[in-house]
């Protein structure tokens, strides 16, 4: 049974978060390993703040996160619904964790 | 030759509006179902035709079978931005919110908003001729390279699952529109349906600008373009030595724009006064159309003058404007002039620069012109070390070559992209960077690099950047926490981060404080070049960084106003430069309309004299 796996991505124009001043190498890291885990068929999707607003409605949980620490607690990390991890991007080894738990 | 859609391109000010409106009338009176289409924030459609029009298709009263749209990129991005938020409006925390907001506040919303517009309207048929007037070069520019490259992103990120989000937000609803995306280019690129059109004077600057604007949408495949050079001096006006060496200039000009550029070409002479009325835009749009003065039939006119002597007389230096070019205390003094290209940035940094180096302050003028141009300009190699300029003590000069700058700054990512990634993705990251954003941030970071160099005096700048760039840069959560993540996620923390992280804060606050920072802007006195920089300078407001000089250009001299043709225009430049007055609180400063290029230091300290005055004593 695939366990489905969703990231809440903070304000970026772009997934890998090159275009900023100073692009983020976990960012970049990260875009590449959910690449890979959606290539190889598991449940993931990704959803950036301000261009999927509605996907963060849909989880009362994430909002409430944003209400007590602002967006400084993204990115969130949830499985099937219940968040995982936040504040930062999940290595390859917790994801491989939250697919076997 | 017509077809459907009409481009027009060319920096604010030189006649695009006239021009769009002439051959909206051209095709409404022979019977053509007509719309025209403004992005410029300074249209006067509404004078033009004497009617309110708005941000909606309005039927024209006037002019049969005319319609128009005064397309407000402020209101079409508020609508994208409350479209795409308001699922989160009242849920997350105020302080969240206005961040997201800043986000979509990019170029790039403002620009995917307008091009939207125009692929609606590929789809509608309801219209036989549709005209854009559209914003400035390099904005047109990228809005119509973009969608190239768009339809490109979203079919690979659909193949591969990375989510289908591209470099800009407002990317994010294509997906759906792909195929309206699709048609939209095709379009744009058939001959048969499209066509570009350039309006520019015979200059310098807009001649290159033009040159590389057609080259740019030449390699996106787009092959239908003209060119309409307006403001070209009628010879018999120049009836005297001034303004007959200014004939002779254009004259110089219109010869090299007919050597090096192989498409149609048709020539409009200056009007006296500005353009209004249908009668006045009829009698234009006969001009363009049915009798039109081509560049190829052009007959040169050889005239001899004698050397002209301009009797410019140099201001009171003041106090006040003294101050805001020199260093107060102890402190360095930065000064950055922002404008369009075009309006004589780099000639009035440069002009300052030797004003202040004169004064006795050690100095250095940092410019991305063209080194090529600068060597002209100052008979002397231009590095991108500070060089002190020969025969002088205290100026010194340097430049920032904005396409290796940007190519440098991209490679820094790719270079460490290249060594994990496979080729499809570091196409997609390069996809990415080619963001409009990247070439600013490049420039921006070198002159971080100079702004913190203690041997100077004073530095003066000769672009400046915008609100937007800084808001971002001054983002709480965006940049800083994601460095903040990688301190504790990856062990390496590259020097430059450090440096970058700490540089941003204290930069942000030093431009903010005007005993360190002049910031200047270059315009000439014109409708919608003043409305241009007022709505820039109300962007750099939104980050408490206040003008604090203006600088209007071009202006003409008493001195060579010897018919009732120069007075005319005189006395609209007396008309808009009452209109600066009004508008703005900054202290104006004026540059005649010189002779000649500013090419030399004898010429660029004269012209600081003319804009700052001279010291009795030196």
């Amino acid at each position: 049974m695939n366990k489905k796996i969703i990231i809440y991505d903070p304000p970026m124009c772009c997934s890998s978060g090159v275009c900023g001043p100073n692009p983020d190498k976990t960012l970049i890291e990260f875009t590449e390993l959910f690449a890979d885990l959606k290539k190889s068929g598991h449940d993931i999707e990704r959803y950036i703040i301000t261009q999927s607003p509605e996907k963060f409605k849909d989880n009362p949980e994430v909002i409430k996160l944003i209400q007590k620490q602002q967006l400084k607690v993204l990115p969130i990390t949830t499985v099937n619904g219940i968040v995982v991890k936040t504040g930062s991007y999940p290595t390859k080894e917790e994801f491989n964790s939250f697919i076997k738990k | 030759m017509k077809t459907r859609f009409y481009f027009f391109s060319g920096k604010g000010g030189v006649g695009k509006t006239t021009m769009s409106c002439a051959t909206a009338i051209h095709f409404a009176e022979l019977g053509k179902k007509t719309l025209i289409i403004t992005t410029d924030p300074a249209s006067n459609l509404a004078d033009v035709f004497e009617q309110s029009i708005g941000h909606k298709i309005t039927p024209i009263t006037n002019v049969k079978n005319l319609s128009a749209m005064e397309l407000d990129p402020d209101i079409a991005t508020n609508e994208y931005k409350e479209k795409t938020l308001s699922p989160l409006r009242g849920l997350i925390p105020a302080e969240s919110f206005k961040v997201l907001e800043e986000q979509l506040s990019s170029p790039c919303t403002a620009e995917m908003a307008s091009f939207d517009r125009f692929t609606d309207f590929v789809q509608d048929g309801k219209f036989d001729i549709v005209i854009f007037d559209t914003a400035p070069t390099g904005h047109t520019l990228r809005l119509l390279e973009l969608p190239v490259q768009w339809s490109g992103v979203i079919e690979k990120a659909a193949k591969d699952g990375t989510g289908g989000q591209t470099c800009i937000g407002p990317a994010a609803a294509l997906t759906e529109s792909k195929e309206k995306f699709d048609r939209a280019i095709s379009t744009i690129r058939d001959p048969k349906m499209t066509t570009f059109v350039f309006v520019l004077h015979p200059e310098a600057t807009p001649i290159y600008e033009a040159k590389r604007s057609i080259h740019e949408l030449t390699k996106l495949g787009i092959n239908s373009k003209e060119i309409i050079i307006n403001g070209v001096y009628p010879q018999e006006v120049c009836d005297n030595p001034f303004m007959l060496a200014r004939f002779i200039k254009q004259q110089q000009f219109l010869q090299s724009i007919r050597q090096e550029f192989k498409i149609l070409a048709k020539v409009i002479e200056l009007a006296s006064g500005e353009i209004k009325g249908v009668g006045l835009l009829r009698m234009i749009g006969q001009k363009l159309y049915d009798t039109p003065l081509l560049l190829s039939d052009y007959a040169f006119k050889k005239v001899t003058a004698d050397k002209a002597t301009s009797s410019n007389i140099y201001p009171q230096i003041n106090n006040k404007i003294r101050k805001l070019l020199t260093p107060q205390k102890d402190n360095k003094r930065l000064i950055f002039f922002a404008g369009k290209g075009g309006v004589g940035k780099t000639s009035v940094s440069a002009s300052t620069a030797q004003w202040t180096a004169q004064e006795g302050y050690k100095t250095l003028l940092l410019t991305t012109d063209p080194a090529s141009h600068l060597k002209q300009v100052f008979d002397q190699e231009v590095t991108d070390k500070p060089t002190l300029l020969k025969g002088e003590k205290n100026l010194w000069f340097t430049h920032i070559d904005a396409k290796a700058a940007t190519e440098e700054y991209k490679e820094n990512i790719l270079k460490e992209a290249r060594k994990k990634y496979d080729k499809e993705r570091i196409i997609a990251i390069e996809e990415e960077l080619n963001s409009p954003c990247t070439e600013e941030m490049a420039i921006f970071e070198k002159f971080i690099e100079f702004i913190a160099c203690k041997d100077f005096e004073v530095i003066v700048f000769d672009t400046a950047p915008t609100g937007h760039t800084l808001r971002l840069l001054e983002l709480p959560v965006d940049w800083n926490k994601q460095l903040e993540i990688k301190t504790f996620t990856t062990t390496g923390e590259t020097k430059v981060d450090k440096k970058t992280k700490s540089h941003f804060k204290e930069v942000i606050d030093l431009l903010q404080d005007p005993e360190k920072t002049t910031f200047s802007f270059v315009m000439y006195p014109e409708s919608t070049p003043i409305e241009e920089a007022s709505r820039a300078m109300d962007e750099l407001q939104s980050i408490k960084i206040k003008t604090t000089l203006i600088v209007a250009n071009l202006i003409l001299p008493e001195s060579s106003i010897s018919n009732d043709y120069l007075r005319k225009r005189k006395s609209m430049q007396e008309k808009y430069l009452k209109v600066m007055r009004k508008r703005f609180t900054a202290p104006i400063v004026t540059l005649p309309l010189l002779v000649d290029d500013l090419m030399g230091k004898d010429k660029l300290r004269e012209a600081g004299y003319l804009l700052y005055g001279k010291n009795k004593v030196k």
